[in-house]
């Protein structure tokens, strides 16, 4: 090797290891994430006047990708924000209602990664607004209203249209009314994704407009409502397909889609969720089932007259009615919790609309059973065609119960009043050989102060450096709110106020300083009542 | 030579980005061989929220042992010594049941716009588990008793991507 070539090598080495080591500094650098330094109102403060604006002061220049505010009454609105170098401003609505308020915040740091945090502030009862954030409010009203449309529609569609699928085997020896099921069916179909979609807008608090965002159908998967969009889709393509085939295996077809109205309303709701669930279940499941029955058997007979079809469905009429009452008495007995909350409560009041109408249905069914079945039996041609438009009114009526039943998707049951009433929320949580009992003390929308008892599995106490809770809900778009506890007096830890400012399933999550190199976390759920 | 720098240079860029793209205190070497001398580089770009860090704490783990950690100028050089779970054979028949258990650099201060490293060297016992991670957690102090732990390791099934703060780590390759 000559001198110079040597030379010329040596050369390529330094700049190589310069250039190297620019590289790794330029990396390490650039890759820091970003960090909240300060908010301003300060995370939990207490204000007397709403502030008109909120900041956010990172450790270096940061760009907002989501900013929400979720209001005491647990509605939510998207914000915008300025980003000025490493300080995002956000301008808050006016009016701002009293009470507590989240801003979950999403921004991106240099290096493009995101990290994200909740604030929270509170609005003193004395500095109230004398209007809460009434648009706000009408935005819901218009996804309620939507809400409320796909899901009768739904069930409008399922009980029909696979009732009377199921019905057309059973009474008309497979014949006719074609057009009305694959008519319901086709409605069935659109309004199940549908509303699964609107379920998604409706837990993550956004408006109408939002429906087509891929984010909305994710959250609208994610809730226990997908598995009856599902089964609701799949009964249906049964229905429909017994119309399609022939003999046994359209009776097959018809039975399954009869059955899979029984599941999808049991695959969710919180009829089917209620204590205890091994009754609650098949009671839904039952109730659905004899109300397809005798919808599809009522528009059968409605619109394609025959003396046998009328003949078979009087003789099993009476157990349908009995599986209906006998399967939906205990859901309600159940729900309420009490006789007062049948008036007292909005849950009772639709109960109360529901049964008036069913009472007007079962007038009018004993009217066609006892005084018209006879002599349409007999061959009165009178008699045959008011029975047909009397069973066409209780159709009619069917699809009344119907809506009014959709209702109850916006009043939950009295009992998990009840049941927040009458106890705070205990949450045991345990991890790697340490246990945790938090109490809840108002587990309900708002917020509430919470205490953490600690202790190793065998008993022996427990004494960390530090707790710190972590609240999520995901589902809801709200990133993790941090709240460090504090020591009390006996041994227990203690967090003043988590801002728990939506109903729903939180995760709640400890992470346990044990000492200065380890820590531990213990994972749970906590269930927050509206 | 020339090869041999070409080949250091694509190493060298395989590494850098695969070691840049973790935010947190991170080690410079990924994976080392057991039964091995073990030099842990800590590389260090955080503060705490922006104050400057002015203590930085390593946990030295069990099956790490004869821990030398290097001297930083403007920095108060500190350890920590205990008995180790058990003995360990080490170079020369000796046999070693004690050491440094923490590294302390103390009395400094890197603003949280700069980025430096803190080293320390070490012997990996050969019978450390081949194939797992071995994890160093690391505190960063600042003042006003302000800290930042990068101390979390994920459990089993965890990827530890989930985590906030992770413990670096390093992946343990068989003994060569």
């Amino acid at each position: 090797m000559t001198g110079r070539r040597r030379l010329t090598l040596i050369a390529v080495a330094v700049r190589a290891a310069a250039a190297f080591g620019l590289l790794a500094g330029m990396i390490g650098a650039a890759h820091a994430h970003a960090a909240l330094i300060r908010a301003d109102p300060a995370d939990g403060a207490v204000l007397a006047q709403a502030p008109a604006r909120l900041t956010l002061t990172f450790n270096e220049p940061v760009a907002p990708l989501a900013l929400r505010l979720v209001g005491p009454d647990g509605a939510a609105q998207a914000l915008q924000a300025q980003a000025d170098g490493a300080k995002v401003t956000i301008g808050l609505p006016a009016p701002l209602a009293a009470g507590a308020h989240l801003l979950s915040w999403r921004v991106a740091s240099e290096d493009g990664h995101p990290i994200g945090g909740t604030t929270s502030f509170a609005i003193g009862a004395g500095a109230a607004s004398p209007q809460a954030s009434p648009t706000a409010k009408t935005g819901d009203a218009a996804l309620a209203g939507a809400i409320w449309a796909a899901r009768a529609a739904l069930w409008l569609a399922l009980l029909f249209g696979a009732g009377a699928a199921f019905a057309r085997v059973w009474l008309a020896d497979g014949q006719g009314a074609d057009r009305m099921v694959f008519g319901l069916a086709a409605l069935g179909l659109v309004a199940a994704p549908l509303s699964l979609g609107l379920q998604g807008l409706d837990a993550l608090g956004l408006p109408l407009d939002a429906l087509l965002r891929p984010e909305v159908w994710a959250a609208g998967g994610a809730t226990t409502y997908v598995r009856t969009a599902l089964l609701a889709g799949l009964a249906l393509l049964a229905a429909a397909g017994s119309l399609v085939v022939r003999g046994g295996s359209a009776a097959g077809l018809a039975t399954l889609g009869l059955l899979g109205v029984g599941a999808a309303l049991a695959a969710s709701g919180h009829a089917a969720t209620a204590a205890p669930r091994w009754a609650t279940l098949p009671a839904v499941a039952a109730h659905g089932v004899a109300a397809a029955v005798w919808a599809g058997a009522l528009l059968v007979l409605a619109t394609r007259f025959s003396r046998p079809a009328l003949a078979r469905f009087s003789r099993a009429a009476p157990a349908t009615v009995a599986a209906l009452v006998l399967a939906g008495t205990p859901l309600a007995v159940i729900q309420l919790g009490s006789m007062a909350a049948l008036w007292g409560s909005d849950y009772g009041r639709l109960l109360l609309a529901k049964l008036g109408l069913v009472g007007v249905l079962l007038a009018l069914a004993g009217w066609n059973r006892f005084r018209l079945t006879e002599p349409a039996l007999a061959g009165e041609p009178a008699a045959q065609r008011r029975l047909g438009r009397i069973a066409l009114a209780e159709a009619a009526l069917v699809a009344a119960i119907l809506g009014v039943a959709a209702g109850w998707r916006f009043t939950p049951p009295p009992r998990t009043f009840a049941a927040v009433e009458a106890a705070p929320a205990q949450v045991t949580l345990a991890a790697s050989g340490l246990e945790a009992l938090v109490t809840v003390a108002r587990p309900r929308v708002g917020g509430s102060p919470m205490t953490i008892a600690l202790r190793k599995a065998g008993g022996a106490p427990l004494d960390p450096k530090a707790v710190t809770l972590v609240l999520s809900r995901a589902d809801a778009g709200l990133e993790p709110i941090r709240r460090d506890a504090a020591r009390t007096g006996d041994g227990a830890w203690e967090v003043a106020e988590a801002p728990l400012a939506v109903a729903g399933r939180w995760r709640l999550r400890l992470d346990l300083l044990i000492d200065d190199f380890t820590l531990t976390r213990l994972d749970g759920e906590l269930v927050v009542a509206p | 030579m020339t090869r041999a720098l070409i080949r250091a240079a694509a190493v060298a860029a395989l590494l850098v980005p695969a070691a840049g793209a973790s935010a947190h205190v991170t080690l410079e070497t990924r994976e080392a061989p057991v039964g091995a001398g073990y030099k842990a580089v800590f590389k260090t770009p955080h503060g705490c929220k922006g104050a400057p860090t002015t203590t930085l704490r390593v946990k030295i783990p069990e099956g790490v042992i004869a821990v030398k950690p290097m001297p930083k100028p403007g920095w108060t050089l500190k350890t920590v010594k205990g008995p180790y779970a058990r003995t360990y054979d080490f170079y020369h028949g000796a046999k070693l049941s004690e050491g440094v258990v923490e590294v302390i650099w103390s009395g400094g201060e890197l603003p949280d716009e700069f980025y430096d490293e803190f080293v320390v060297s070490g012997f990996l016992a050969p019978d450390l588990p081949a194939g797992e991670k071995l994890y160093f957690p690391v505190v960063q102090e600042c003042p006003g008793g302000a800290a930042e732990r990068w101390i979390e390791i994920p459990q089993a099934g965890q990827s530890g991507a989930e985590l906030d703060k992770p413990a670096p780590g390093v992946t343990l390759l068989p003994k060569r």
